[in-house]
């Protein structure tokens, strides 16, 4: 065991088991997966993504390349979970990736013998021919060979949550800089937002030693993290990244709300992702240190000099038994100096400045250099190059500190481009470059724990100012104020080997080179050659040294070279989490009919229709097929009498003195001229001359009337009149509503219609009271209801609506009384055979492109008024003699049928688009007739009555001979609507 | 003789507990649009001073005198909720329809309603930008409602035909919250 007898901040009475690669391991309450991983001397951790090389630890947060875990079994699992983030829970179980058959034997690991051949741009120049070979072989092995983490392949029945929050400021890390902003404001009143990845909050405070104000940094943490906890106006959002910046001060991000449960009740979810709103926002993200560039610096013991501050201070694990140092900077120095504290044996501090400081208590290499490592699953030795020659240090851990880099991510969301620190060498964010939020502490540069403090005090009485608020006079905590004491270094030169940049993606310093020799030299050339910074972890420990490389190659300074573009999300963000709530039927809201649970106690079949469900057929016992159902509830409405629920037609309420004026200008016909008490059939165009919507309205007073649109355009009507009202015609005294939802409406068709309707009705009405086209109030049983009288049949028809919660009760009363005639419900397979029968319009004919003219419509476009469209719809092209018209087709006999969408050509002619004659846009097979019949528009259809044709489906690869005939097949001069 | 008996859309959807939040069904007399013409606010104003006592609301705000309220629907639309007897007859100054079928009417309440609501509507929830005396035309779960503030939560509005929809998503959000508290 590596766990240090005392200290730290885990909970030694709390233990937990955990199983990693299949075996069972302690840790405590407190641990991370890593830390309890290091504590146990588990080194080992993965293999890498190309060469399966063996990978350790290299951090302690989310920057982490390397400790990728699969988490979980089934349907749960999880690929690619950080093991340096994941909270160290009972029965967890963890799985190390891309390694076959076991981690310490990858037989995989052949690749690193033939690294020569997987250099950057190997896939590219090998695998270019033969072509076929790309998809069947060349890709399905590179996939296997390469990778990390495995989908469980079935659907994630985890549970997911999103939510919004507002607030006036909004801190993003809480180390010392966020908890000094988060204090100040919220003293000063605003509302804030305190977000942190971890699970404790204190940032960098929880791995260090040093003090503030006199006492630890973590108690100071602790101690204001509480005082922000008990203050009303502040929201401390733990296990939560901020992910992303985006327009208008809005901030994505990620609470990890379950993955630290063992049992997670029943529903909670797993994840929640925040779409936060602030006013102004502090980034307090830190710093993440840089590795350096060395042969062989990705074995298993090789870590971050801060990572290693981490696993000893705050978990109490010492990462290895003789511990050294490789830095540039005073910080390595740091972590020797808490190791021989905490009586951890450092092996020497290899300082690649002459100028080094002395040790305190461990020896110091100065203008030394590592140049090797040893070890092949964990490292054993590392050669050092000095002034006085080469050195070998026994060492199982190795910890190295190439400098910090500013976290700008989240300044780069919006195209800012992080500017160039010479002092630091390092980037730092630009001033406003996110609107309305300012950078604090380390994340600034500035890394000492009083700069921290400062600029996290600053910023916060700066957003106070510009909010009209004031700063209460607080003064600063006393802290360290170390100025950073740095040499540039990126990588050791002079050396044989490889030396990696991006672990997680296998990148090496050679293939920097490599791309600059094949003249890859911008900065996103050179990435997407090299795949660095591709993966998971966006090149975190890896950008800085490659840019460093490249512009040593080119002679240009890093400045000069510049930065790829930091893009959202921050850290890797679960589909499942963006699109919770959307699941399943989560992604559309259910629209019911008023007569929905009659429909479903009859087992209707339902189908969607814009968002609502509607019953496609009512089957009865014994009826086994669709058509069964179909063919019987046709041959119901043109026998005696059938009802179905027409409540999603779009129902507008149009009142006011213009009113009439309104539906003349947006109607093809005259409505001004429709008498109060009837219904008058309508079409509407878009601006452009095409039809918009076909449908009745109703005028039930001198400025009162009811539009009905289609029901699947019934929102595109109420948007187009409402534009209509608003912008084009915005002194017409008008009103327009909706009414759908008030209405339940039910339309009754059949020769018995009318004996259902007066059996209903308080006072019956007969064909001379209340003749087609009519419409009117009427009672039925206490309710007051509307009457039209109206059919999409071609049959006797009646629609009647009455206010919705009488819906219900109205559609059992039609019901039974319908069945006592000897007819019943019928859904919307039969609605439609009854209107193709009938040659009536819906969308599949009315599909954007037709002109009333095509639709046979023309004589309703009024030569006395104008109207939308009508203009446009005089151009040469909508008027031109080979347009496609509306005809109907009927194929003899019950055989064949025809085919939506299927097109037309002339007989013998080469069935090729140039011949094309026209399309299929409706069919069914009618009973009434005994075969099958269509709707088509067809080139100057109208004057080819009784032309054979044939249908080429070359989607079902169908072929049929049928003839044209004119548009209504029943009932043409329309008697039985007027009996 | 045929009675039609009426039937709530939320007719055994409702009441819904879970932690410190309650959805309940409310019941509003009558809900009634009304859209004065052009000149005849004034006037539409008046008569429902007279009749229900309320005048007409700012942008976005509620005009209430005890249950008697008229909320901002949009730019010169109004909704009335109140008893349609005492309707006066503005049909020649105003556009009025009754749309008291068409909203099913409930309220989200508890200690952390909004914390609920904040699960399923995108607008600023908190009491210092959103509370008693005002209204917003918004979504809940991408459905189009109408979110007023109460004493101790909020009265949501939704279409009738999607009420169904909208009580599972509340009541899902209610489950989250009210886990996640425990």
């Amino acid at each position: 065991m590596s766990r240090l007898t005392t200290g730290g901040q885990i909970d030694r009475s709390q233990k937990i088991a955990f199983q990693f690669d299949g075996r069972t391991f302690q840790g405590f309450k407190g641990d991370t997966l890593a830390s309890a991983l290091l504590a146990n001397d588990v080194r080992l951790v993965g293999r890498s993504f190309k060469y399966h090389r063996p990978r350790g630890i290299l951090t302690a947060g989310s920057e982490e390349p390397n400790a990728l875990m699969q988490m979980g079994l089934g349907d749960q699992t999880t690929p690619n979970v950080r093991a340096t983030t994941q909270e160290l829970h009972d029965g967890l179980i963890a799985a190390s990736q891309n390694r076959f058959p076991s981690l310490a034997f990858d037989l995989l690991s052949v690749n690193d013998l033939m690294a020569p051949f997987f250099s950057a741009g190997f896939y590219y120049k090998t695998f270019m021919w033969p072509k076929s070979f790309w998809e069947k072989l060349y890709e399905p092995i590179i996939r296997r060979a390469a990778g990390l983490g495995a989908l469980s392949g079935k659907a994630d029945t985890a549970l997911y949550d999103k939510a919004f929050a507002f607030c006036d400021l909004l801190v993003i890390g809480a180390g010392p800089a966020g908890l000094m902003a988060a204090l100040t404001a919220a003293k000063g009143g605003l509302d804030v937002i305190l977000a942190d990845e971890d699970f404790t909050l204190g940032g960098r405070l929880n791995s260090e030693t040093f003090e503030i104000d006199g006492q630890p940094g973590r108690d100071w943490a602790a101690a204001t993290v509480a005082e922000l906890a008990a203050m009303d106006n502040v929201r401390l959002m733990a296990r939560t990244t901020v992910t992303g910046a985006y327009d208008g001060g809005t901030y994505g991000a990620l609470e990890r709300v379950s993955h630290h449960l063992s049992t997670p009740p029943k529903d909670r979810p797993l994840e929640t992702f925040w779409r936060i709103v602030a006013k102004r926002a502090i980034l307090a993200g830190g710093a993440i240190e840089r590795p350096i560039a060395f042969p062989n610096n990705d074995r298993p013991g090789v870590m971050m000099a801060a990572a290693v501050r981490s696993y000893a201070n705050r978990f109490a694990v010492a990462p290895g038994k003789a511990v050294s140092v490789f830095t540039n900077n005073d910080d390595g120095h740091r972590t020797a100096r808490d190791l021989v504290a905490l009586g951890i044996t450092v092996a020497a501090v290899i300082d690649t400045r002459r100028e080094a400081p002395y040790g305190e208590g461990y020896p110091v290499l100065k203008g030394a250099e590592v140049t090797d490592t040893k070890g092949r699953l964990g490292l054993r030795e590392v050669i050092v190059r000095t002034e006085s020659g080469q050195k070998t240090i026994k060492t199982d851990c190795l910890a190295v500190s190439g400098g910090w880099n500013p976290s700008v991510h989240l300044t780069c969301h919006m195209n800012g481009r992080p500017v160039w620190r010479e002092d630091i060498a390092a980037f730092v964010p630009v001033e406003n470059a996110i609107p309305g939020l300012l950078t604090v502490g380390a994340a600034l540069g500035d890394f000492s724990t009083h700069a921290a403090l400062a600029t996290g005090q600053k910023a916060a009485a700066t957003v106070l100012a510009e909010m009209g608020k004031t700063t209460s006079a607080e003064k600063l905590p006393k802290a360290e104020d170390a100025p950073i004491a740095l040499a540039p270094f990126w990588h050791v030169k002079g050396t044989k080997g490889r030396a990696w940049l991006d672990m997680q993606n296998d990148v090496t310093t050679k293939d920097i080179v490599l791309a600059h020799q094949e003249n890859f030299r911008s900065v996103e050339h050179m990435k997407r050659y090299t795949t660095l910074g591709m993966a998971t972890d966006q090149g975190k420990t890896a950008n800085m040294g490659a840019l460093a490389i490249m512009a040593d190659l080119t002679g240009r300074s890093i400045p000069q070279t510049g930065t790829t573009t930091f893009r959202p999300p921050y850290t890797p963000v679960a589909m499942g989490a963006l699109g919770a709530h959307g699941a399943g039927k989560g992604f559309a809201p259910e629209r019911l009919l008023p007569s929905d649970t009659v429909g479903r106690e009859l087992n209707a079949h339902f189908i969607e229709l814009g968002l609502w469900y509607r019953p496609s057929l009512y089957p009865l016992a014994g009826e086994t097929h669709w058509r069964h159902t179909c063919d019987r509830e046709v041959r119901m409405v043109r026998g005696t009498v059938g009802i179905t629920d027409v409540t999603p037609l779009g129902k507008i309420d149009i009142q006011g003195p213009d009113a009439a004026t309104l539906l003349d200008r947006v109607y093809t016909n005259s409505f001004s001229t429709l008498p109060i008490g009837k219904v008058r059939y309508g079409l509407m165009l878009r601006e452009d001359g095409a039809v918009l919507d076909d449908g009745t309205t109703a005028r039930f007073g001198e400025n009162h009337y009811v539009l009905t649109a289609t029901g699947g355009a019934a929102g595109l009507v109420m948007t187009h009149l409402e534009f209509c009202t608003q912008v084009l015609w915005p002194e017409l005294d008008v009103s327009v509503f909706s009414v759908t939802d008030q209405w339940a409406q039910y339309s009754i068709a059949g020769p018995k219609a009318r004996d259902l309707v007066n059996a209903l009705v308080d006072d019956p009405v007969t064909n001379e009271s209340f003749p087609y086209m009519s419409c009117g109030e009427a009672m039925i049983g206490g309710v007051k209801a509307r009457l039209f009288r109206i059919s999409f049949s071609g049959e006797l028809g009646y629609e009647i609506a009455v206010p919705a919660r009488y819906g219900d009760a109205l559609a059992r009363a039609l019901g039974e009384q319908a069945k006592a005639l000897g007819g019943g419900w019928y859904g919307l397979e039969a609605l439609n055979v009854l209107r193709i029968e009938k040659g009536l319009l819906t969308h599949a004919e009315i599909d954007g492109r037709v002109t009333p003219d095509d639709l046979g419509l023309g004589k309703m476009v009024s030569g006395k008024k104008d109207c939308v469209g009508k203009t446009l719809s005089g151009r040469g092209a909508m008027l031109a003699e080979d347009r496609e018209q509306l005809v109907a087709l009927k194929i003899p006999g019950e055989v064949n049928a025809f085919s939506g969408g299927g097109h037309l050509f002339k007989v013998g002619e080469k069935m090729i688009t140039a011949n094309d004659q026209g399309h299929i846009t409706s069919h069914c097979f009618s009973p009434t007739l005994g075969h099958p019949i269509a709707l088509a528009l067809l080139k100057n259809g109208r004057a080819r009555t009784g032309e054979k044709l044939v249908m080429k489906d070359y989607a079902r690869n169908l072929e049929i001979t049928c003839e044209v005939c004119a548009p209504v097949h029943l009932d043409p001069k329309g008697e039985n609507l007027r009996a | 003789m045929l009675d039609l008996v009426a039937k709530s859309p939320l007719s055994g959807l409702l009441s819904l507990t879970q932690g410190s939040v309650a959805l309940t069904e409310a019941t509003p007399a009558s809900i009634i649009s009304i859209v004065p013409f052009k000149g005849r606010a004034a006037e539409a104003e008046a008569a429902l001073q007279s009749a229900y006592g309320v005048g007409l609301p700012p942008l976005g705000g509620v005009s209430q005198v005890a249950q008697n309220r008229v909320l901002w629907f949009g730019d010169g639309q109004y909704l009335l909720i109140a008893d349609r007897a005492e309707m006066p007859k503005i049909t020649e100054i105003a556009a009025v329809t009754d749309q008291s079928d068409a909203w099913a009417v409930m309220h989200l309440e508890g200690r952390d309603a909004a914390a609920v609501l904040a699960r399923l509507c995108p607008i600023d929830l908190r009491p210092e930008y959103f509370s008693k005396g005002q209204t917003a035309r918004t979504e809940v779960a991408h459905m189009p409602a109408i979110v007023t503030p109460t004493v101790n939560g909020f009265e949501i509005m939704v279409m009738q035909s999607l009420v169904k929809t909208a009580v599972k998503s509340l009541h899902s959000a209610m489950k989250s919250v009210a886990v996640q508290k425990m």
